[in-house]
């Protein structure tokens, strides 16, 4: 990154294996060989006829992004032949760059990268050039400051296939299934409970996909008015994202349901549109003849019960509680919960928990013990007959404790004050947190 | 007690404004407040909550916002007020399109009319309560 341009390597490197020159010597796409360290080592003809340079003039040249923007037409060139820095950790890349000598699209270039590598890690990179022609359809990032750009990437970057990792082989289902939606531009339809992640999925797939530099338009028909809809959808036309994921798509009005539908259809270059919500829901024929293509079926949290320690180490980390560990009980209670709300509900019961740390003494503790979980997973299931209604004496207690705890809170830990708040003498209030095991910092 | 949560980031208490009584109506509390960190913190209060943020032309501040609200609280709708106009159609959609990747359910641009303010808030604390439930 940032080198001073294109250079002459002291020693050519060797001529491209005869194997290259077969393969891809009467391919219609342009067609290029970098070697790791981005030199290039072959050029088909048909990159020589859309380029109008020798294959021979530019073998060794290397292709690398640079700080300032070249202005010779090869510098041009070299830069837009640069591998992205993603290409390193062994992804293909398809990247829409504009079409040299011009220094903005359209006209555009689609350039897939293919790493190549073996046991030793990196070796080169295969390029293949699309040249784009009609609909003009800019990169999300150009035009943006520097500053907005890197705040793009940091975010994107989060949504990798690595969040659906799992030893469940329904995950691993979908984990399959995401990979081949982010390779196509075809509609999803994502299904499973509310909570099961199904919006985080659409985002996996598309920040993973083939129009991971455009924009995704999320589209919540549960929260947006049909005028606002709307206008997302038919006036996205200067945004042209690469995705449009549709939540709830069942609470959109059938008209607006059949308007986006005759849209999709009508685009050149139509986003990949992603659908959440049940397959069976109240949409019209023709909408779910459309965007039922590619189904991906999210497994509850109670199916993938193994996955429960990393997700709750995830949600942690992202609700800015890093520094919590969670006890082994508190985790074996978890691990029975029936988590009928699915990671919503597992984010909420793990923030309540994180807020309970902090809540007895005013000073953080660093693990979140089964006593900071809700009522309804401490308590074991009873006896069929009781089972409705926990003992008296536990509803008593966990309502002092909650009191108690609140009394401490709002006073910073002073016990004194607590008493205070709570209309005891603090003698009483110190058995009573003695009593009821009520963490202190 | 969760009281439901109309967060709000600006820096002239014109947003709060405009939804205070849509907010009462409906008995959420509205919060302003200027530090990011301070409306992340009311965010990862549970229960129920929507974050609006006004911002300047540039909107760095914003955007950053959003990017660590969505991943801190996702559950979270998230709404941004542009404060200014935009130069041409191509500005608006890349600055729209970056906060929706970064997160945001919806983005507004000028003229910022009260029914358009509440109408997007009505929603999105509709939505919010809905996926509360």
């Amino acid at each position: 990154m940032g080198d001073a341009g294109p250079h002459i390597p002291s020693e050519l490197p060797p001529e491209p294996a005869g194997s290259w020159s077969t393969l891809f010597q009467h391919a219609r796409e342009a067609v290029f060989l970098l070697s790791r360290r981005g030199q290039i080592r072959y050029l088909n003809p048909a990159w020589e006829a859309l380029t109008g340079r020798s294959a021979h003039s530019m073998r060794g040249l290397a292709c690398r992004p640079l700080k300032k923007k070249g202005t010779q037409p090869v510098r041009l060139l070299l830069q837009v032949m640069a591998p992205p820095v993603d290409i390193v950790a062994g992804r293909c890349l398809t990247v829409r760059r504009p079409a040299p000598p011009a220094k903005a699209g359209p006209p555009w270039w689609d350039i897939t990268f293919i790493p190549l590598g073996d046991d030793t890690g990196h070796t080169a990179t295969i390029g293949l050039i699309h040249a784009v022609a009609g609909v003009a359809l800019p990169p999300a990032a150009v035009g943006l400051s520097e500053a907005l750009i890197r705040l793009r990437q940091q975010a994107i970057g989060r949504y990798t296939f690595d969040m659906l990792h799992s030893d469940s082989p329904a995950m691993q289902r979908v984990e399959l299934r995401a990979r081949l939606a982010s390779t196509l531009n075809s509609p999803v339809w994502i299904n499973g409970e509310a909570g099961t992640g199904r919006h985080t999925l659409a985002r996996i797939i598309h920040f993973n996909g083939l129009t991971r530099d455009r924009h995704l338009l999320p589209i919540n028909a549960g929260s947006l008015q049909p005028f606002l809809i709307r206008s997302m959808i038919f006036g996205a036309a200067a945004m042209a994202p690469g995705s449009v994921m549709i939540r709830d798509p069942h609470l959109l009005p059938a008209d607006l349901q059949a308007e986006i539908v005759e849209w999709y259809h009508e685009q050149e270059l139509p986003p990949r549109v992603v659908v959440c919500g049940p397959p069976d829901a109240n949409v019209i024929d023709s909408f779910r003849v459309a965007f039922d293509a590619l189904r991906i079926e999210l497994p509850p949290l109670r199916e993938r019960l193994a996955d429960l320690p990393r997700l709750a180490g995830d949600i942690m980390r992202h609700a800015g509680h890093e520094k919590l560990t969670i006890a082994a009980e508190a985790l074996d209670l978890l691990r029975r919960h029936q988590w009928s709300g699915n990671l919503n509900e597992l984010w909420g019961v793990l923030g309540d928990a994180a807020s309970g740390t902090a809540a007895a003494s005013g000073v953080a503790l660093n693990r979140i013990e089964a006593v900071h979980l809700p009522l309804n997973m401490r308590v074991p299931a009873a006896a069929p007959a009781s089972r409705q209604m926990p003992p008296l004496d536990t509803i008593l207690e966990e309502v002092e404790r909650r009191m108690i705890v609140d009394a401490l809170r709002q006073s910073k830990g002073n016990k004194a004050d607590a008493a205070d708040r709570l209309g005891i003498p603090r003698a009483r209030l110190l058995r009573r947190i003695e009593s009821l095991k009520i963490a202190e910092g | 007690m969760r009281h439901p949560r109309l967060v709000i980031y600006e820096r002239d208490g014109f947003l709060a404004e405009q939804v205070r009584e849509l907010a009462r109506e409906h008995r959420w509390v509205v919060r302003e407040s200027r530090q990011a960190d301070a409306c992340l913190k009311i965010l990862r209060d549970p229960g129920p909550a929507v974050l609006l943020i006004k911002v300047d032309k540039e909107a760095l501040d914003g955007m950053a916002l959003i990017g660590r609200a969505f991943e801190s609280a996702p559950h979270c709708p998230l709404a941004l007020f542009f404060d200014e106009k935009q130069e041409g159609a191509g500005q608006r959609a890349l600055l729209a399109g970056l906060a929706y990747d970064l997160g945001a359910s919806a983005v507004v641009f000028p003229p910022l009319t009260q029914s358009a303010v509440e109408d997007l808030a009505a929603g999105l604390m509709a939505g919010a309560v809905a996926r509360d439930a």
